[in-house]
Parts: structure tokens; sequence; C-alpha cells
């Protein structure tokens, strides 16, 4: 049994349709890079997976469980974690409140504060700081951690390279590595086509709401994908080359 | 020795207000709702134990300790039943909400209980009038016992929100529902136990002011107004902001009393204006962090 099975969801704020008719589902331990423009619809999708936007119609099941009406709080208990665009730490909470304020709630789980700073280091030195005052990389390395305190199955991660020092961007691969080789399922929403092939083994291309392409990673080609990216349809036949 | 009996009255008599302030504090610290309602729902407080002290022959410190959990279920009922609602409606919603609700409180308690004047003075024995001396001044025992029980519930406050995970919860819902939601925080929830924690402390505060003076169904906004003015004079959301708002209002009363006894109010809002006029806001203000 697949671990997340989406449903031809449909995903709107209020006039604009967001996602349209989007199917997908993942196997326990995949890590699936779903990429895209801006305004794909990738955004949303993970927030109709994490329970933060209600869906039109469709539904979303997860582990054989239909949690389409479950709200976001209680998600995180099955074991769905979101990492949200932009962060959204806690900014008055220092970094080892931001860490333990999910801990314990997937249940069965083994991750500790002390584990999280073992794989994030650069957070050690700040453990007693606000969140507010860390630099991005560390955010968005507290703001994983966070996720990861919640002991989820599968965890969702929108964005985490964006507005990241090349550094930065690095060292949170690095972690993100490790934490893939533990047997996490991951969705990872990313800009940076290498860097999302580098770590994903299925991809799925979305385009205006809609999956364009997917595919196990090793075999899509780059000019597939970028066609999908772009819009212009491989089958078309026209300008696929970029 | 005139000016430091002022001093010590102003004090005494800010630890009161900052009773009355803490709740109304705390519900604009997690929700951002600034509560119309928070006089009047003291003002039941005082009702309430005035009702058990005089129908039944409960003892007033027993009284008091019924009067809190009474109070704790009426606030969850509060926000699940009307602030829930308003609140998903946009900012201006609650406010209008928790006005309606003071006109409907001071008209049911206008309606049960007459506008008579009551007070628990009668029943409360030497508790409210007795003092003692030292060096020079007298000192009331209540108004000793008031300013300490607001420091041991603001004390208590501060360390339920920073040293316990109910009390994490509560700031990281404040600083952002919709992310405290992804970690699993039912903000709801949160919401309805801070509204509960709010009222019950706005009822220890009416059980204060039941002891200590008479009381009216018109009684709450006058008291609303005050809290507010701590709350805003100590910086909105800190809860060592709220007593030291309550006391800088009391001094400044007592001083304009001491001037002229018709001045009593007028100094405490010429400092709240003042206040509001400087361009660093409360006295414990801290810029963009709710609590």
């Amino acid at each position: 049994m697949s671990l997340l099975e989406v449903r031809s969801v449909d995903g709107q704020y209020g006039l604009l349709k967001a996602v349209r008719g989007v199917s997908l589902t993942l196997e326990e331990g995949e890590t699936h890079a779903l990429i895209g423009a801006n305004g794909a619809g990738k955004t949303t999708l993970l927030r109709v997976i994490a329970g933060a936007h209600r869906p039109v119609s469709g539904s979303v099941v997860f582990d054989g469980v239909d949690i389409t009406r479950i709200p976001a709080h209680k998600r995180v208990a099955l074991g769905i974690a979101l990492v949200p665009e932009g962060r959204r730490l806690f900014p008055g909470l220092t970094v080892e409140e931001n860490l333990s304020i999910g801990a314990g709630r997937g249940g069965g789980g083994t991750w500790t504060v002390d584990r999280i700073l073992e794989v994030f280091p650069m957070l050690r030195q700040r453990r007693t700081h606000r969140a507010a005052t860390l630099s991005g990389g560390e955010q968005q390395a507290t703001a994983i951690g966070r996720a990861l305190m919640c002991n989820p199955r599968l965890i969702l991660l929108d964005e985490v390279s964006l507005g990241l020092a090349p550094i930065a961007v690095a060292a949170v691969y690095d972690s993100l590595r490790r934490l893939i080789g533990g047997g996490t399922t991951v969705v990872l929403v990313e800009q940076d086509l290498g860097r999302a092939l580098g770590v994903a083994s299925r991809v799925t291309c979305m385009l205006h709401g809609e999956i364009v392409l997917q595919g196990a990673s090793s075999e899509l080609t780059r000019d597939q994908i970028s066609a999908a990216y772009f819009g212009v349809r491989p089958s078309s036949g026209v300008g696929a080359d970029p | 020795m005139n000016w430091v009996n002022v001093l010590l009255q102003g004090v005494l008599l800010g630890g009161f207000y900052a009773l009355l302030a803490c709740g109304l504090s705390l519900m604009f610290g997690v929700m951002r709702i600034i509560n119309l309602a928070h006089g009047d729902i003291a003002v039941i407080g005082a009702y309430l134990i005035w009702v058990i002290v005089n129908q039944t022959s409960i003892p007033p410190w027993l009284a008091a300790l019924l009067v809190l959990p009474m109070m704790w279920v009426g606030g969850y009922v509060v926000y699940v039943l009307l602030l829930e609602r308003s609140r998903r409606a946009g900012q201006l919603v609650p406010l209008l909400t928790t006005f309606g609700l003071a006109i409907v409180i001071e008209n049911v308690l206008l309606q049960v209980f007459s506008p008579d004047d009551h007070s628990l003075l009668s029943s409360t024995g030497t508790l409210a009038t007795s003092s003692f001396s030292f060096g020079g001044l007298s000192i009331s025992f209540f108004g000793v016992f008031t300013l300490g029980t607001a420091v041991v519930v603001l004390a208590g406050l501060q360390l339920f929100l920073s040293r316990t995970s109910s009390g994490r919860q509560m700031r990281a819902t404040a600083e952002d529902p919709d992310a405290a939601e992804l970690v699993g925080i039912n903000a709801r929830a949160v919401y309805a136990k801070a509204t509960a924690i709010a009222v019950a402390i706005a009822g220890l505060g009416g059980i204060f002011l039941a002891i200590r003076q008479t009381f009216n169904p018109s009684t709450g906004p006058t008291q609303l107004i005050f809290a507010f003015e701590a709350v805003v004079i100590g910086g909105f959301g800190s809860p060592w902001g709220t007593l030291l708002g309550g006391i800088v209002l009391g001094v400044a009363q007592v001083i304009g009393a001491q001037v002229n006894p018709q001045y009593f109010v007028l100094f405490g809002h010429l400092v709240f204006l003042a206040v509001l006029a400087s361009p660093r806001g409360g006295i414990l203000a801290r810029r963009g962090r709710a609590l």
C-alpha cells in the first residue's frame, strides 16, 4: 500500500484555481521532487496534503485513511509535517523552544532536540537565541528540525533553499541527505533542478496547476524536464530543446 | 511623610488595577482581541461572590474559590460560542462582539439585581478595613493583600508562558497560528484556554472589587477603562509591564486626588494620554512581539 495517495484534488483561492485535478502517489521511503515555475501550484498541493488548505474536491489518503477532512494539527499526529515556505518560525521563541514545540506528537519517533543539533551542528551555538536573530540558513535548519521533532513519516519541504546563501543551501542539503538515508518519506519543492534531481528518486513537474510530467529521476532527461517546466510539451515536437 | 503615604497608597491601588488588567492583556497578547466586556465580566465575578456569600453560609474565602472555576468555564463558553466565530470574520468583528456582550451583561445584571449598589464589605469582617502601622504610615492590610495577589498572579502567568509546554504553545500560537497548526497545535483549543484564563483572572479582580468598594450593574465600563489604561501604560502583552502600568496609573490617580479630590480620575487619564503620545509607547512595550 502506498503511504500517500492524492486523488484528483482541486485547490482554489477564491476564483483562482491553483491546483486542477492533481493525482499523486507516494511510496514509503521515496524522495519525491515537485518542480515547476512560480504559480504552478506546488505550494498549494503541499498545503492540501498538510491540511493547511482545504481542497474544493478530490481526496487525500494517508496510510489507507482518508484524511481530507482532518485538520492540520491532527495530521501532524498521524505523521505528516510541512516545512512551510518562508520557514514561518516563531520569532520570539528560542531555537530550542521552536524545536521542542512539536516534540512527541507523531509518536513512536526518536527525534530529540539533541539529535536535531547533531544533524544541524550550526544550531548548537544558537540554542538559546531567539529565532528572529538567526541567519537564513540557521532559520531553515530550525524549521526543518521543528518539523522533524513531530516525528513525521512524511515530511513536506517547501522551497528550503529559497533566499539562502549557496553555502547555507549546501549545508541544508547535506543534512537532508542524511535524513533521506534514514528512510523518511520526503516531498521536496525546489526551484533548483540540479539540487532536486540530485536527491530525489522520482520527479513530478507541475504547470498551471496540473501535472505535466512524472517519472523516475534517473529516466527523465533534463531536456524533458525543462520542456515541461516551461510549458512546452515534448510531444508537440516544437522547441523541446531549450 | 505625606507624599510617601500618597505614593504607597498609589502603589497599593495599582496592584488592584494590575489584577483587573491582567486578563485584558493576555487576551490581546494571544488573540489580538480587545475584550470590551472585560470590566463587565469582572463585575459578574463580583455579583457571583456576593450571591454565594449572601444566599448561603459559605465563607467568603471559600466562595472566592468557587467563583474562579465558574468564571473559567464561562470564559471557555464565551470563546466557543462567540469569539471563535467572530474571530474568523476579521479583526473588527471580535471588538463589536465583545462590545455587544458588554451591553448584554450590563442589562442582564440590571434586570436581575436592580441598579442598587451592592458590596461585600459587611460580610468580610475586618479583612477590608483593618490596617497596620509601619514607620508612621497606616497601611491597609487589604491593599497589601491585593498587590500581593496581583504579583503572584502575574508571576504565575509569566512562569506559565515561559516555562510550561502549554505556555510555549500559547506563545507560538500568538505569533503565528497557521504555523502552530502545522506543528500539531490546536489553535482553537489554545485560544479557548487563553480566554478561560483571562476570564477567571477578571473574576478574581471582580472578587477584590466586591470587597474594596460598592458596585452596581454599570460599574464595569469604568473598570475596563482603568484596566485598559494600565495595559497601555505598561506596554501591551507584557505581564510585568501590566503590573508597572497599574502602579503608574494608581500613583497618578492618588497624586491627582491629593491635588484636588476631583482630579483623581483625571490625572490617570493624563498619564495614559502622555504614554500614548510618546514615541516609545508603553513602559515595557516590545515592538513586534506578541507575548
